[in-house]
C-alpha cells in the first residue's frame, strides 16, 4: 500500500453495525489508528512551505489541488521523540474535519482494519496525562497494539496555549 | 460518464424550494432597490410618469413572485401599492409628500416582510394599520378625482356607444361632411319638467343634425325617468362642436353639455395601429437583457480552477519538451488561459452602483429626521469592482455617510449664520486610479475640531501627552479611527456611540485597502478610501527570504533598490538609508518574520536588496535576500486552521505548484 504515491480511500465500505474502520499508521515504532472516514487521501510529502509565527507543530502549508492546506507534525503535537529517519516511507494523510483540510505528517501508512468499538480499551483512569485527551483507547490484536487517536481533539485543542511560538 | 450522471442527480435534488427562495430573495432585493430609487426620483419630478411605470412594473413583479411563493401578506401589500401606483400613473392621483411617504413606508414594509421570510420562513407581519391607511388614501383620492374629472368634462361622461352593426349603418348613411358626435346634456336636477326639457333637447338636436340614437328615446321621452338627469345622444351632423354646444345650452334648465367626436371603425383601426406602434416602441425600450444570475460561490470555484489551470500551465512550460508540436501548442494554451482568466475576472466585477443605490434613500430619511437640508451627489456609479469587495463595502460606507449627515452637516440656521449655503452638500464619488479604486466621501459641514478630538483622546488614554506632541496634524486626525472616540456631544439614534470608525477602518483594511481622512474646521471632512480592483488576483513582486519565496503586493511597493552596506546610516541606533533627502528606516525581513536569524546580520553583506514599502503614509525599507520576479498571483486564504498569522496576509501558488506566502506589509511597516 505504501508504494503508491497517492491513494484515494474508498469510503463506501462503511462500518457494519458497531464495527468501525480505522486507518493505521506508524509514528516512531508505535502503531496508531484514526477513523478512516476522516481521511480524504494519502500523499507523498511535497515541498512544505514554512509559515513563520505559527506554533511549533505546524510544519507549514502545501498545495492540495489549489487549496492551501496546513501540515501538522503529529509526532511534535503528541510530544513524541523525533528519531525515525524513514523519509522513504513518510506520508501525509489529508483529513477533512468540518470542511477544514489538514495534513498529518506521519512516518508510515500501514493498513485499514475493522475494529469493534467494544474492543477498544479505555486507557486506565489513574495515569492520565494531558496527551491522553487525544487518545480514545487502545486496541490489542494478536500481534500488535494500536493506539486509537481522537484527531478532532488533537487538532482543535484550544487548551494548549502554553505551546511556544516557533522560533520566538 | 458515471460521474456526470451522479452530478446531475445531485443537482436535481438541489432544485427544491430553497433554490426558488434564494432567487426570490435576490430578486426582491433588486425590486426594492428599483422602487426606492424611483420613488426618490419621483419626489423630485412628480410629473414623470415614466418613473411610475417602472415602479409599477417592479411592484407588479414582486406581487407575482410573492403570490407564486404563497406569501399572502406580501402579495396583498404589493397589490395595494400597485393600485396606488396605477392611480399615479393614470394621473388620477397627485403626487405629494404624503403619497411619497406612504410609498416609502410601503417599501419599508416590503423590506421588513422579506427579512421576516428570510429569518423565520413566514411573512406574518403586522400590516393592518398601514394597509388601512393605504386603503383610505386609495378611496379618498379616487373619489376626489372622479369629482374633479366631472368638472373637467372629460371622458368619464359615460357617452353612448355604438355596436358594430350600428357603426355600419351610420357609415352607410352619413354624408361626407357629416361628423358623428356623442352628446350628453345634463339638466338641472331641481327642475320639475325634466321630461319636457329632455324632449326639447332631442328636438333641438334633430334640428342640428340627425339623431341616430338617444337615451331616452325620442318616442318615449315623456314616460321614461332620466338617469342622472342626463340626455345622451348620438348625433350625426355637419355642424361643428361649438355650434352644437351653444344651441343646446340655450335651452333652459340645461346645466352642462358634453360632446365628443366619435371615431368609426376605419378611423378606429388606424388609431389602434398608431397605439400599437407606440406600444412597440415602449416594449423595445424595456427589452430584457439576456443575463444569468450566478451564485458568487460558483464563480469562486471557477476562479480557483482557473488558478489551478494557470499553475499547471506554468509547470508544463517548465518541462521544456523538445518538440515542434509542443512549442506550437504552448502559446495557444497560454492565450486561452489568460483570456479565460480575464473573462472570469470581468464576470466577478460589478458596477459599484448596485451598492450606491441604497444611499439616496438613506440620506433623504436621515436629513428629514435631523431637519437638515442636504444635496446628495453620487458620481462614478458605473465604476466596476470585484463583487466580494462591493458586498463588504456596504456597511463602512453607510457608516461614513451617516456620520457626514449626522455630525458633518450643520443645521440650516447654523449654516446660514456661518455664511454657508443653507443646504449642505454630501458627495459620494468612485473612480479608478491605476490598479486601485478610490472612493471619496466628502461633506462641506462643520469639519472635525482637532482640539476636541485630541482632548478626548487624552481623556480616554488613547494617546499620551508626549505621543501627541510628536504627532503632526495628519496623524492627529487619524485618531478618529481609534476605538472609543466620538467627538459629537449629541448622540443620535444612528451614530455617535463611538463604535464604528475603528470598525470602518478594520473592514477597509481587511479588503486590502486604505482609508484616510482630511478635515478642516468649518470647511468640511473628506474620507478617501482606496481599494484594490479585485481581491482574487494581484500583481506582486516575488522575493526570497531565507530560501522561501514570498510575494509582496505591488501596490504597496514604491520602489526596489540594491544598496551597499556603507550606505546604511544610524539614527537613534536604528539603521536607516537616505533616499532623495528622505530618511527611511530599514527592517530586516528575517527578524520581523521570526525566521531563525543566527549571527549573520545583513550588515555583514556587501550588497543587499531593499524593497521600499509604503503603508499608511509611512515608508520603510525591507531587506530581503533576493529580488526574484514580478508575477500576477492568485490570492488564496491561508488555511482557516491557522487563523490569522502575524505578518502574513495570505498565500498563493507559484509555478512549480508550491505555496508562497504573501507578506502583510501593513504589519511590518
Amino acid at each position: 500500500m505504501t508504494k503508491t504515491d497517492s491513494i484515494y480511500l474508498d469510503k463506501k465500505e462503511k462500518n457494519t453495525e458497531t464495527k468501525n474502520q480505522f486507518l493505521t499508521f506508524k509514528l516512531e515504532n508505535e502503531l496508531y489508528g484514526l477513523l478512516l472516514e476522516k481521511a480524504k487521501e494519502i500523499i507523498k510529502p511535497p515541498k512544505i512551505t514554512n509559515v513563520p509565527n505559527t506554533q511549533k507543530h505546524v510544519m507549514g502549508v502545501i498545495n492540495i489541488r489549489g487549496k492551501v492546506t496546513p501540515v501538522i507534525d503529529l509526532k511534535e503535537k503528541l510530544g513524541l521523540p523525533q528519531n525515525a529517519d524513514n523519509e522513504k516511507y513518510n506520508k501525509i494523510i489529508i483529513i477533512n474535519i468540518q470542511g477544514i483540510m489538514v495534513g498529518l505528517y506521519i512516518d508510515e501508512v500501514r493498513e485499514v482494519v475493522s475494529i469493534n468499538s467494544d474492543d477498544i480499551e479505555k486507557t486506565t483512569e489513574g495515569d492520565r496525562s494531558l496527551e491522553d485527551e487525544y487518545i480514545r483507547g487502545v486496541f490489542t490484536s494478536k500481534d500488535s497494539l494500536i493506539v486509537i487517536i481522537n484527531i478532532e481533539e488533537i487538532l482543535f485543542d484550544k487548551s494548549d496555549k502554553s505551546e511556544e511560538v516557533k522560533n520566538a | 460518464m458515471f460521474n456526470l450522471l451522479g452530478i446531475c442527480e445531485e443537482d436535481l435534488k438541489l432544485v427544491d424550494n430553497n433554490e426558488y427562495l434564494d432567487m426570490f430573495f435576490a430578486e426582491s432585493e433588486e425590486y426594492i432597490m428599483v422602487l426606492n430609487d424611483n420613488i426618490l426620483k419621483l419626489e423630485n419630478k412628480p410629473d414623470d410618469t415614466e418613473m411610475v411605470n417602472s415602479m409599477f412594473r417592479a411592484a407588479h413583479s414582486l406581487k407575482g413572485m410573492s403570490a407564486t411563493m404563497q406569501f399572502d401578506n406580501l402579495t396583498e401589500l404589493t397589490h395595494k401599492l400597485e393600485n396606488l401606483m396605477d392611480l399615479i400613473r393614470n394621473n388620477k392621483l397627485k403626487v405629494n409628500t404624503e403619497i411619497i411617504d406612504l410609498l416609502f413606508a410601503g417599501i419599508d414594509y416590503i423590506e421588513e416582510t422579506v427579512k421576516q421570510i428570510k429569518e423565520n420562513g413566514n411573512d406574518e407581519i403586522e400590516l393592518k394599520d398601514y394597509l388601512e391607511k393605504l386603503e383610505t388614501v386609495l378611496n379618498n383620492e379616487t373619489n376626489e378625482m372622479i369629482a374633479k374629472t366631472k368638472d373637467k368634462e372629460t371622458e368619464s361622461w359615460n357617452y353612448l356607444t355604438l355596436d358594430d352593426e350600428e357603426i355600419y349603418t351610420v357609415k352607410e348613411n352619413k354624408k361626407d361632411f357629416d361628423t358623428v358626435y356623442a352628446v350628453n346634456v345634463r339638466l338641472n336636477k331641481e327642475t320639475q319638467f325634466k321630461q319636457v326639457r329632455a324632449s326639447m333637447v332631442l328636438k333641438e338636436a334633430s334640428e342640428l343634425g340627425y339623431v341616430f340614437k338617444s337615451e331616452p328615446d325620442i318616442e318615449n321621452v315623456e314616460e321614461v325617468k332620466l338617469q342622472e338627469n342626463l340626455v345622451r345622444i348620438i348625433l350625426v351632423s355637419k355642424q361643428d362642436q361649438e355650434k352644437i354646444v351653444k344651441e343646446l345650452k340655450s335651452i333652459s334648465d340645461v346645466t352642462e353639455v358634453g360632446i365628443d367626436r366619435m371615431k368609426l371603425e376605419a378611423e378606429q383601426n388606424e388609431d389602434n395601429k398608431e397605439k400599437q406602434k407606440n406600444n412597440n416602441n415602449v416594449s423595445s425600450k424595456f427589452e430584457i437583457s439576456s443575463s444569468v444570475r450566478v451564485d458568487i460561490g460558483k464563480l469562486d470555484n471557477l476562479m480557483n480552477m482557473i488558478g489551478e489551470l494557470l499553475i499547471n500551465k506554468t509547470r508544463l512550460e517548465a518541462l521544456n519538451i523538445e518538440s515542434d508540436g509542443f512549442k506550437d501548442v504552448l502559446p495557444q494554451l497560454d492565450r486561452v488561459t489568460m483570456d479565460l482568466h480575464h473573462t472570469v475576472m470581468k464576470i466577478r466585477m460589478e458596477p459599484i452602483g448596485v451598492m450606491f443605490n441604497r444611499f439616496p434613500r438613506m440620506v433623504r430619511d436621515l436629513s428629514k429626521d435631523s431637519q437638515k437640508e442636504i444635496d446628495f451627489i453620487m458620481e462614478g456609479k458605473e465604476t466596476e469592482l470585484d463583487r466580494s469587495i462591493i458586498d463588504e463595502l456596504g456597511d463602512p460606507l453607510t457608516h461614513l455617510l451617516r456620520n457626514a449627515v449626522d455630525h458633518g452637516i450643520e443645521k440650516p440656521e447654523v449654516r446660514y449664520k456661518n455664511g454657508k449655503d443653507k443646504s449642505g452638500k454630501v458627495t459620494l464619488k468612485a473612480y479608478q486610479k491605476g490598479s486601485e479604486i478610490i472612493i471619496d466621501i466628502e461633506d462641506d459641514g462643520a469639519g472635525i475640531e482637532l482640539d476636541k478630538l485630541t482632548k478626548k483622546a487624552l481623556e480616554k488614554e488613547i494617546v499620551t501627552q508626549t505621543e501627541l506632541e510628536e504627532m503632526d496634524r495628519e496623524k492627529k486626525l487619524q485618531l478618529v479611527f481609534e476605538p472609543g472616540l466620538s467627538t459629537n456631544e449629541e448622540v443620535s439614534n444612528v451614530s455617535g456611540r463611538g463604535v464604528g470608525m475603528d470598525v470602518v477602518k478594520r473592514t477597509i483594511e481587511s479588503l486590502d485597502g486604505n482609508i484616510h481622512i482630511k478635515s478642516e474646521k468649518g470647511v468640511g471632512t473628506k474620507f478617501v478610501i482606496s481599494l484594490p480592483l479585485t481581491l482574487a488576483i494581484q500583481d506582486a513582486l516575488m522575493v526570497k527570504i531565507d530560501h522561501e519565496v514570498f510575494a509582496i503586493p505591488l501596490n504597496s511597493i514604491s520602489e526596489t533598490l540594491i544598496i551597499k552596506s556603507k550606505e546604511i546610516k544610524q539614527v537613534k541606533s536604528n539603521d536607516v538609508i537616505v533616499l532623495r533627502d528622505q530618511t527611511i528606516p530599514l527592517i530586516d525581513s528575517r527578524r520581523s518574520l521570526n525566521i531563525e536569524v543566527g549571527d549573520d546580520s545583513y550588515t555583514d553583506k556587501e550588497e543587499m536588496s531593499v524593497v521600499i514599502v509604503k503603508s499608511s503614509g509611512k515608508e520603510v525599507g525591507l531587506i530581503v535576500d533576493d529580488l526574484l520576479y514580478q508575477q500576477e498571483i492568485v490570492i488564496k486564504s491561508l488555511s482557516e486552521y491557522l487563523g490569522n498569522v502575524h505578518n502574513i496576509s495570505g498565500a498563493t501558488i507559484i509555478g512549480d505548484g508550491e505555496v508562497a506566502l504573501i507578506l502583510d506589509v501593513r504589519d511590518i511597516a
